[in-house]
């Protein structure tokens, strides 16, 4: 499993031009696919789920209850822009879209267990992905 | 490559390369429902990082 740095900023330099690149998203924003995942919990919640690079949007739900969801369930795409990335795809900007992206609650009351778990587990899951570069965004 | 609306509480992350985009908020942090423009051009001001060598853990304001 990877492990973090608790002091440097990590940063990896890019080379290659933005065409090159398959792009993720990992979002703090709490969306999942009712047709695929378990909500998350009311409280605090330490999972994270995978979105493929394809889905059904009629499927998309929020559960986090620490923002105002109403405007991203008129329109994702103000905290999870997928179609967006896939616009940015389909003129050249990027490469493509990973073939995953991550979602997860983002409140937790276990600091240690987000730290220590939860987002070296998400960084292994992109590992294992083909995304080149992640857009991360909250609610 | 974060897009945040908080950015005093995103530093203590330590997000590689970030953006603040000014007059965003919470739950809408790329811009409103329906607003592709705005959108797409807070999408792609936070992928131009990715092309810019700067100072890792500096969140940009940028002005959309």
């Amino acid at each position: 499993m990877l492990q973090m740095s608790r002091k440097c900023v990590p940063y990896t330099p890019i080379t290659c031009d933005l065409s090159e690149l398959n792009v993720a998203i990992v979002s703090s924003t709490g969306i999942y696919l009712a047709d695929q995942h378990q909500p998350f919990n009311d409280n605090g919640d330490d999972t994270y789920r995978v979105l493929p690079a394809e889905f059904d949007a009629s499927q998309i739900r929020f559960k986090h209850g620490h923002y105002d969801t109403s405007e991203a369930e008129k329109d994702v795409n103000v905290v999870f822009p997928i179609d967006r990335l896939r616009e940015f795809a389909a003129n050249g900007v990027i490469r493509g879209l990973s073939n995953k992206h991550i979602s997860f609650k983002g409140f937790s009351m276990d600091l240690k267990r987000q730290y220590e778990f939860l987002a070296p587990t998400i960084a292994d899951e992109l590992e294992r992905s083909q995304a080149d570069a992640v857009v991360l965004t909250g609610g | 490559m974060l897009i945040t609306v908080v950015p005093n509480e995103s530093k203590v992350m330590r997000p590689p390369r970030a953006i603040h985009p000014l007059g965003h908020q919470l739950g809408r942090v790329l811009g409103t429902a329906g607003d592709v423009e705005k959108q797409q051009e807070t999408l792609f001001a936070a992928l131009q990082q990715f092309k810019e060598l700067h100072t890792p853990g500096l969140i940009q304001d940028v002005q959309i």
